[in-house]
């Protein structure tokens, strides 16, 4: 099994409640989950628990049966639903996409990156263009060179709410699925697996191939689905 | 009469490139639309056609790299930088659709309050009313920007301009990230506000959601309004549809052919020169490669193209 939670658990604040207790799930390489669930069920934390953006308040993540390292690049990638908190809003697209590790050549234009874009920062992109960065990023050259060792987590787990400062300048973004106007339609029917029950629901975000954590509504092309 | 008028909408970017070369980017170019008293106006189109920087522009919040001319108009008058400030958060109203613009600082509920108190209302109330229409917990109005879920934190957005009592309200894609029912009931929100005399313009990728609720679909690509229809036009094969590009997003949706339209929409940087669709469009004519079709109206609405009849 490529990906194990066993036993997850999770709460924000130490005394506070459960988010939610004893979820269980594994991803097999080549396998696609999806996790749905109501607004707010705890679907991010979950994939954030996953993706070692977070440390669990129990239970443990597996990654090809060992525990999944906190420090340094980690070999699950999360891709958040909301690009413009998964990014430092004063670094160039250029170093951003550069933190997953070189990508492969032709992944930026197979994503629809104009090269123009690598110049600038992400307030001046469309909220779509921003999240294809954020995929691209996830399924860099990194993953596959997992000892390479990454100097800054806090800019991708920003949406921890590490983040309070407020940020100047802010401007616009989205979670909107690159070149995907119909959602519905073009969702690639995710592998519902009744054994992940958050929050007591179905299936959210999504699982992409043991590597990747996707965390849109608006699932996956088929694009994305072959890297 | 039209509350919103938007005319000959051009924006364009600033750029350095080089030590000593500046270079301009056109990022819109000749928008047009109006939105009445009454009425949702949905705009749809690809990532990057253009939606956000025009909500912008209408409220003001354009970066200062952008250059922007032609006619925006508010009530009957020109809805300049001055306009745009007083107004801002009062009589006009956006939901971004970035959530980094909550206060992180602040609770929601006081943010959401705080938007009551603009248009001079006691604010507690409406606040837990349009909380819990929103299926929000009430415990949620203490909790801050970052302890909210991406899906809560879109509601709140849409809350903070739903109290907002502003008579145009701009919604820059509200929905995404909200499941079916969630979205459906933001959408129903924007058009009672509507019933009740506001102008909505309401921005989205859903071209279905749209349908289900809006008076008038605008469809922008590549920085330009390709076709302005009414919704009860997008029916049937979609003969009544006016532009090739409406026509292809209308059969690629699920319940009609699904077939989807091949290639990208052309970046601002290498433009076509005649019609902005001409690489895509398989009416293209040599006409079209050379000529940019002009906006002109057509039975009820308006199209940017040569052979629509
Ligand atoms: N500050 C900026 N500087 C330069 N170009 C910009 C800036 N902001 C936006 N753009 C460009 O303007 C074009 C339109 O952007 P806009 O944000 O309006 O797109 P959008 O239709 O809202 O897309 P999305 O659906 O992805 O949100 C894009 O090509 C984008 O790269
Ligand atoms: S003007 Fe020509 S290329 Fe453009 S949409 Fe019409 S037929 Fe197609
Ligand atoms: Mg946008």
């Amino acid at each position: 099994m490529l990906l194990e939670g066993k036993g997850l658990g999770y709460r924000y604040d130490r005394r506070g409640d459960w988010i939610f207790r004893d979820r269980n799930l594994s991803v097999a390489a080549g396998e696609i989950v999806g996790i749905a669930g109501p607004s707010g069920c705890g679907k991010t934390t979950f994939a954030k628990l996953l993706a070692g953006c977070a440390i669990p308040g129990e239970g443990e993540v597996l990654y090809g049966g060992m525990p999944l390292a906190v420090k340094g690049y980690s070999p699950v990638q999360m891709v958040f639903q909301h690009p413009e908190r998964a990014v430092n809003p004063r670094w160039r697209m250029q170093r951003i996409v550069a933190e997953g590790g070189m990508p492969e050549p032709g992944l930026l234009e197979a994503m629809g990156i104009a090269e123009e874009w690598l110049g600038r920062r992400p307030g001046e992109l469309s909220g779509g263009e921003l999240q294809r960065f954020c995929i691209a990023r996830a399924l860099g050259g990194g993953h596959k060179d997992a000892d390479r060792r990454r100097d800054d987590d806090d800019a991708r787990c920003a949406d921890a709410g590490a983040n309070l400062e407020r940020r100047a300048g802010n401007r616009e973004a989205a979670p909107a699925w690159p070149g995907l106007h119909q959602p519905r339609a073009a969702a690639a029917a995710p592998v519902v697996r009744p054994d992940c029950r958050v929050g007591g629901l179905t299936v959210c975000c999504l699982l992409l191939i043991g590597a990747v954590v996707l965390d849109c509504q608006d699932v996956v092309s088929a694009r994305v689905k072959q890297q | 009469m039209a509350l919103l008028e938007v005319e000959g909408l051009t924006v364009s970017f600033r750029r350095q490139s080089g030590l000593f070369r500046q270079r301009t980017m056109e990022v819109i170019h000749g928008l047009e639309l109006t939105v009445d008293a009454g009425q949702v106006v949905a705009v749809v189109g690809s990532s990057g056609s253009g939606k956000s920087l025009l909500a912008h522009a209408i409220m003001g919040l354009l970066p200062d790299n952008a250059h922007y001319s032609g006619s925006i108009r508010y009530d009957g008058a020109p809805l300049d930088a001055a306009r745009q400030a007083a107004l801002r958060g009062k009589e006009i109203a956006i939901v971004p659709q970035s959530v980094t613009y909550l206060d992180p600082l602040m609770r929601v509920g006081k943010q959401v309050r705080h938007a009551v108190a603009a248009s001079g209302e006691g604010g507690e109330q409406l606040q837990k009313q349009v909380f819990a229409r929103n299926g929000l917990a009430e415990e949620t109005a203490r909790l801050y920007p970052h302890e909210l879920s991406g899906g809560m934190a879109r509601r709140v957005l849409a809350s903070t301009a739903i109290v907002s009592g502003a008579k145009l309200i701009v919604a820059d894609e509200p929905t995404p990230g909200l499941n079916e029912e969630a979205a459906r009931e933001t959408a129903r929100q924007f058009r009672e506000l509507a019933d009740a005399g506001c102008a909505v313009l309401f921005i989205t990728h859903d071209i279905q959601l749209a349908l289900s609720f809006a008076d008038r679909i605008v469809v922008l690509y590549a920085g330009t309004v390709m076709e302005n229809a009414a919704a009860a036009d997008f029916a049937g094969d979609g003969e009544r549809l006016r532009h090739p590009y409406t026509k292809a997003l209308w059969q690629a949706l699920p319940g009609n052919d699904f077939k989807p339209l091949g290639g990208s929409q052309p970046h601002p940087d290498k433009l076509p020169p005649g019609c902005l669709f001409a690489p895509r469009c398989s009416h293209a004519s040599e006409e079209c490669g050379s000529q940019r079709p002009e906006f002109m109206p057509l039975r009820d609405g308006a199209v940017r193209c040569f052979y629509a009849s």
